[in-house]
C-alpha cells in the first residue's frame, strides 16, 4: 500500500457512518413529522368542537333573546374556556374580532324584509343571524360559521284534523313568477296532525311531489303517487294559530276605518281598513287595493278575490268563482269558522296567497298557490291543486287608500269618510291625505289627478277646482268652511311610509318552533 | 509494486466505529416504530371519537338524555383494541330543551400503558332530527 492509500478503510468507514446517520435523521424526522401531523389533526378536531360548542351556546342565547348582539357592543362577546387549555370566542363586536384575528357575527334577526352587511360585506338576509366562532386548542385554530334563520313555512298543506281527498289532488311547489303550464314541479309537502287510523286519505289520481306525514295512518289509492316519503307515524308539526282579532281594525284602534253598514256589496274595490259589523255578501268579486276587509260574521263571496290585501272573517266563509293568477293578486284569507273555496266545475279558479281556517275546510275545483293552514277539524280537497310558493306563504302589502275622502253633490249630512266605497251618480269624491311635514295632498280619483305639497288654503282651492270641474259649480262658502275644518282635523302621520300589513304564519310561531340552522360549515 | 494489507489498528478502529453506529441506529428503529404506532393509535382514536360525536349528534336530541351514557362495542384496528363511552350531560346554566353536551372518551392499551382521548361538543336540538 502506498503512502497515499493509507487510511482508505477508515475514510470509507466514516463515509458509511455518515450515510447511516443521514438515514437515521430521515427516519427520525419522518417519525416526528408523522406524530406532529397526527397531533395537529386531533387538535384541529378539538378546536373545531370548541368552536361548534360556542356556536351552540350563541344560538341558545339568541333563542332566549333575539336581539342579542344587535348592539355590537363589547359585552356581545362569548368566551368558552375548556379543559386542556382550549378556548373559543364568538363576538358581534368588530373591534374585538380584529383584535382576536377572527370574523365577527351579525344579528339581523329582527329585520323582517331587508338584509344587512356582515363580516367582509357578506349579506346577512332578513330574519337571520350570521354567527362565526373560533376555537383554539394547542396552537391549532378553527373557525366555524352558522346562519340561524327563519325559513318560509315549509308545508303546502298543514292541518290539525283529518284530511280527505276524493281524487285529482296535486300538491307541489312552483315558481309563482313563471307560467304554471310546463313548469317542472318541485317537492311540495303535506302535513297532517290527525292521529286517526286513517288520518290522510288520498283518492285516485292524487300526486304529492314531496312528503306526506301524519301521526295517524295514511291511505293512498292505488294510482295515487307520493314522490317523496310517506312518514307514518310521524310527530305532529307546528301549525300556527293566527289570532283573528289582531287584524280587527276596530280592536287595534286603527284610524280611518271604513265601516260597512250594508249587508251586500256589488263588486267593491277596497283600500285601507274596512270593517263589517255583521255578515256580508259580495257579488261580482272583491278587489283589494292594499285593503283589509274584516267581517265580524259570515261572508259569502262570489266572483273571487283580486288584488292585494287581506280578508278576515270571524264566522264561516264561502268563496265561489275565479280569481286571477296574475302576480298582482296575492291575498290572505283568514277564517274563524268553516271555509269553502268552490271554483265551480270546469272553471279555472285560483287563489294566490295564504288560506287559514279554524273550522272545517272544503276546497273544490280550485288551484291554490301559497300555503293552506287548517287548525280546525277536517279538510276535504276535491279536484284541486295546492301549489307551494314560498314567497306567497307570507303576505305583505302597503295599506292602500287615503285617510280622508270628501264627498260632494249628495244630501247634507251624508258627507262621510269614504263610507261603503261606492260612488253614486252625480257624486264627486276627493281624497285627501297629510304628509309628515304638515302639507296636504289631494287626489281626484275619477281623473287620477293628484297634487301634493299644498298648504291648507291651496288644498281647499284644489278641492274646489276638482268639484267645479265635475259639477260645473264652485263650492259655497259654507262648504269651503266645512272642508277647511275637515282638513284642519286631519292628523299628521308619524311616518312618511304607509303602514304595511303583514300576514305571516311564522309570526305566530314561537322562535324555537320557527328558527332553523340554515348553514353550518367550517370557514377556511 | 508490492501492496501491503490493512493495518490491524485500522481494521479494529473501523470495526468499532461501525459497531457503535449500528448499535445506536438499532436502538432508534424500535423507538421509531413505537412512535409511529403511537401516532397511528392516537389518530385512530381521535377519528373514531369525532365520528361517534357526529353520529350521536345526528340522532334524535332525546335519544341520549343528559346524565346517561352509552358504551360501544370494542373496535379493533391496527393491532389495538379501542373502547368508547359516550356521555351526555347538561352544561351549567344552559337550557335542556335547546342544548346538551356530548363527551366521547376513547381508550386503548399500548405497550401495557392505558391511553385515552376525550372529545366534547355542545349540540343543539335545532340541528338534530326529530
Amino acid at each position: 500500500m502506498s503512502r497515499d492509500e493509507r487510511g482508505t478503510s477508515l475514510a470509507a468507514t466514516l463515509a458509511a457512518v455518515a450515510g447511516l446517520m443521514v438515514m437515521a435523521l430521515v427516519v427520525v424526522s419522518l417519525v416526528v413529522n408523522h406524530l406532529r401531523v397526527a397531533q395537529r389533526v386531533g387538535n384541529g378536531m378539538q378546536a373545531r368542537n370548541r368552536a361548534e360548542s360556542l356556536l351552540a351556546l350563541a344560538v341558545q342565547r339568541l333563542l332566549a333573546d333575539p336581539d342579542y348582539g344587535r348592539a355590537r357592543g363589547p359585552q356581545d362577546t362569548l368566551r368558552l374556556p375548556s379543559e386542556g387549555g382550549g378556548t373559543s370566542v364568538l363576538t358581534f363586536n368588530p373591534d374585538i374580532a380584529r383584535m382576536e384575528g377572527m370574523a365577527w357575527s351579525s344579528n339581523n334577526f329582527s329585520e323582517q324584509s331587508s338584509s344587512a352587511p356582515g363580516w367582509q360585506d357578506r349579506v346577512v338576509p332578513a330574519s337571520s343571524v350570521h354567527l362565526v366562532a373560533v376555537g383554539r386548542f394547542r396552537g391549532v385554530e378553527r373557525q366555524v360559521e352558522a346562519i340561524l334563520g327563519v325559513p318560509r313555512y315549509p308545508y303546502v298543506v298543514a292541518c290539525e284534523g283529518r284530511l280527505r281527498s276524493n281524487g285529482g289532488l296535486l300538491v307541489a311547489a312552483v315558481d309563482p313568477s313563471a307560467p304554471l303550464d310546463g313548469q317542472p314541479l318541485a317537492p311540495g309537502h303535506l302535513a297532517c296532525n290527525g292521529a286517526d287510523t286513517v288520518a290522510v286519505q288520498l283518492g285516485p289520481h292524487s300526486r304529492i311531489t314531496g312528503d306526506v306525514r301524519a301521526p295517524g295512518g295514511i291511505h293512498l289509492a292505488p294510482d295515487s303517487v307520493v314522490e317523496g316519503s310517506v312518514r307514518s307515524p310521524a310527530p305532529p308539526v307546528q301549525i300556527p294559530r293566527i289570532p283573528l282579532s289582531s287584524y280587527d281594525p276596530q280592536a287595534q284602534g286603527k284610524p280611518q276605518v271604513q265601516v260597512l253598514t250594508v249587508p251586500a256589496l256589488q263588486a267593491p274595490i277596497l283600500e285601507g281598513y274596512a270593517r263589517s259589523d255583521g255578515s256580508l255578501r259580495i257579488e261580482g268579486g272583491l278587489t283589494l287595493e292594499g285593503g283589509v276587509l274584516f267581517v265580524d260574521g259570515d261572508l259569502d263571496l262570489s266572483g273571487g278575490v283580486r288584488g292585494t290585501g287581506c280578508v278576515v272573517v270571524t264566522g264561516r266563509a264561502r268563496l265561489e268563482g275565479a280569481s286571477g293568477l296574475s302576480t298582482d293578486n296575492v291575498s290572505a284569507l283568514l277564517v274563524g269558522g268553516d271555509l269553502t273555496l268552490d271554483g265551480g266545475v270546469g272553471a279555472d279558479s285560483s287563489f294566490r296567497g295564504l288560506v287559514y281556517t279554524e273550522g272545517r275546510l272544503l276546497v273544490r275545483d280550485t288551484t291554490l298557490t301559497g300555503v293552506l293552514l287548517a287548525v280546525g277539524t277536517d279538510v276535504e280537497l276535491h279536484n284541486s291543486a295546492l301549489l307551494q310558493a314560498p314567497e306567497l306563504s307570507r303576505v305583505e302589502f302597503p295599506l292602500g287608500g287615503w285617510p280622508l275622502t270628501l264627498w260632494f253633490g249628495q244630501d247634507e249630512g251624508e258627507d262621510e269618510d269614504g263610507e261603503d266605497g261606492e260612488e253614486a251618480e252625480g257624486e264627486v269624491a276627493v281624497d285627501v291625505q297629510r304628509a309628515p311635514d304638515g302639507t296636504y295632498a289631494v287626489r281626484d280619483p275619477a281623473e287620477g289627478v293628484e297634487f301634493s305639497g299644498l298648504t291648507q288654503a291651496q288644498a281647499v282651492a284644489r278641492i274646489s277646482e276638482f268639484v267645479e270641474s265635475h259639477t260645473g259649480e264652485s263650492l259655497s262658502q259654507e262648504e269651503i268652511d266645512q272642508v277647511w275644518a275637515r282638513l284642519g282635523s286631519l292628523a299628521t302621520p308619524e311616518a312618511e311610509l304607509p303602514e304595511r300589513v303583514v300576514v305571516d304564519p311564522n309570526n305566530f310561531l314561537g322562535i324555537r318552533d320557527k328558527a332553523r340552522i340554515l348553514l353550518w360549515r367550517d370557514l377556511p | 509494486m508490492r501492496r501491503r494489507g490493512l493495518s490491524l489498528a485500522e481494521a479494529v478502529l473501523s470495526g468499532l466505529v461501525l459497531a457503535l453506529v449500528v448499535a445506536v441506529l438499532a436502538q432508534l428503529y424500535p423507538l421509531a416504530v413505537v412512535s409511529l404506532s403511537r401516532g397511528e393509535h392516537q389518530l385512530q382514536a381521535d377519528l373514531w371519537a369525532q365520528s361517534l360525536l357526529d353520529e350521536t349528534e345526528a340522532e334524535s336530541f332525546d335519544s341520549l338524555p343528559p346524565g346517561q351514557a352509552r358504551q360501544l362495542p370494542a373496535l379493533r384496528r391496527g393491532g389495538a383494541s379501542y373502547a368508547a363511552v359516550i356521555r351526555a350531560y347538561q352544561p351549567p346554566g344552559t337550557d335542556p330543551s335547546v342544548l346538551k353536551a356530548l363527551r366521547v372518551e376513547v381508550s386503548w392499551t399500548e405497550k401495557g400503558a392505558d391511553r385515552s382521548v376525550a372529545h366534547e361538543r355542545w349540540v343543539l336540538s335545532l340541528r338534530q332530527r326529530e
